[in-house]
């Protein structure tokens, strides 16, 4: 029927405003047997992959890890996951 | 470390350069791709996700993938070696089958040398190397072992795989015995002297030091009137000396036995129970020959044992040959017997004195010892009384 094709077309429209309006970020820390286990949700690219460097942007900042042997494991939906031994998390507001 | 699933559904790798890595993690990322790198250069990723990931990588970035591995990569290599196939249905066959038999049974806390025992009675209410375990049923087991033997007051079995732990406590007499019925005295065994004597029950009809002969009376159960009369079952412990002797004779020709080679002449494989016979020689076996069983079971770490033994058995034909033992021979020979017989003689009697001596005879070697003993020479005698009837 015309008008219920238009109203779920509207509704798509409103959802995707409400996730771009709304940050899905955030940061899980664990302990495991190689150092730490870093979940982050929210990735929108990476920008740099190394043994001792992670660089994520994310929707309105960025995420620089560093450490030693890091692995990165990617998942569906924005989130990644670093493992390995991490010393420093730097968090910075300007997106390059 | 692998992932488990990716062990068992299967992954394959990918080898980017290490200036390629970047944007290849973030096309995956950007794509919904789940993988891992890792080493800086190395991608792991599930083997259902190849033809995404390479058509993703195609054209942008040089890599090289290896082939699907982990068990579904192996079993899709192998899938038409059919022989393979059937070995591993066949593998898994035999373990099934093996699993549901009783590999041992080990029994624990009862005295050493019991277990056999022990053994045979599980044997007889259904539980041996070999039964299966689905025909197992363990409280029945235990209460029939527990009606049927006489030195087991608990018992429990336990399965850890096709194991059988079967923990035991014996029984244990407490307190102490009935009293006899009736009456009796105590009576002498031997000649001997006197040396100590305790009265636990009647009176005592010797003293330390006087001589009795065999069958004199020791400890009376007949009470005097002084003491109220009556009779009653004698009980006490006599101490008596006495002399006895010992001897042991070597004859100086004997008949040698000559051995030939041992021959086999059966073989049999014994599993869970069953008994296969591999190889048997028929025929006379002769007269004079010793039959040698040996069962050679594999040996485990940890003194653990396995249902599967060999036993061969060996046929040793002899011929007897007349020798003549020299004189030290009949001496040794003589000393270790007559070492034998006093140590055998002296069980339940303390010996004071021993002089040995030997001698020469016609037809061998004669050893003598005499012993000077203490022990106790009581015995029961028991008597009834009748009543008159007036």
């Amino acid at each position: 029927m015309p008008h219920a094709r238009k109203k779920t077309k509207k509704t798509k429209k409103t959802i995707e405003a409400i996730a771009s309006a709304v940050s899905l970020f955030h940061i899980t820390v664990d302990r495991a047997a190689e150092g730490f286990v870093l979940s982050v949700c929210g990735v929108n690219s990476i920008s740099e992959f190394s043994d001792e460097c992670v660089l994520l942007e994310l929707s309105f900042s960025r995420l620089k890890i560093s450490g030693e042997r890091l692995d990165l494991t990617v998942y569906e939906q924005s989130t990644v996951e670093i493992r390995g031994k991490i010393n420093s998390v730097e968090f910075s507001y300007d997106k390059a | 470390m692998i992932r488990l699933d990716y062990l068992l559904l299967g992954y394959f790798e990918i080898e980017i350069s290490k200036t390629d890595i970047s944007r290849a993690a973030d096309i995956f990322l950007k794509n919904g791709v789940s993988l891992r790198l890792c080493e800086g250069n190395r991608i792991i990723a599930p083997a259902r996700e190849r033809e995404r990931i390479t058509s993703l990588l195609d054209g942008k970035i040089e890599y090289t993938a290896t082939e699907i591995k982990g068990i579904y990569g192996f079993v899709n290599r192998n899938r038409r070696r059919y022989g393979f196939v059937a070995a591993v249905f066949v593998c898994a066959l035999l373990y099934l089958f093996l699993g549901s038999l009783v590999w041992d049974v080990r029994i624990e806390g009862c005295e050493t040398g019991r277990e056999e025992e022990i053994m045979a009675e599980l044997s007889e209410c259904g539980l041996s190397v070999g039964s299966f375990w689905r025909k197992i049923d363990k409280n029945k087991i235990e209460t029939r072992t527990l009606q049927i033997s006489d030195n087991v007051s608990w018992l429990n079995i336990n399965r850890r795989g096709t194991v059988a732990y079967v923990t035991v406590v014996d029984k244990v007499v407490h307190g102490e015995e009935a009293p006899p019925v009736g009456y009796a005295n105590l009576i002498a065994t031997r000649d001997c002297i006197i040396e100590e004597i305790t009265v636990k029950r009647g009176i005592a009809a010797v003293k330390p030091g006087m001589s009795v002969k065999k069958g004199d009376l020791l400890i009376s159960g007949v009470l005097p009137m002084e003491l109220g009369g009556g009779f009653c079952y004698a009980e006490g412990e006599v101490i008596g000396r006495f002399s006895d002797g010992v001897s042991v004779e070597i004859p100086s020709v004997y008949l040698e036995k000559v051995y030939s080679e041992p021959k086999v002449f059966e073989c049999s494989l014994k599993i869970f129970g069953l008994n296969v016979n591999i190889f048997k020689r028929y025929g006379n076996l002769g007269k004079s020959c010793d039959i040698i069983e040996e069962t050679k079971t594999p040996d485990i770490p940890g003194g653990k044992r396995i249902p599967v033994s060999l036993t061969v058995k060996y046929v040793r034909s002899y011929t007897e040959n007349q020798r003549m033992h020299t004189s030290e021979e009949l001496i040794s020979l003589a000393s270790d017997r007559l070492r034998e017989s006093i140590l055998s003689y002296s069980r339940d009697k303390d010996i004071v004195r021993m002089t040995t001596r030997g001698d020469f005879s016609e037809s061998g070697y004669v050893m003598y010892t005499d012993l000077v003993c203490r022990a106790s020479v009581t015995e029961n005698s028991k008597f009834e009384v009748q009543t008159e009837t007036k």
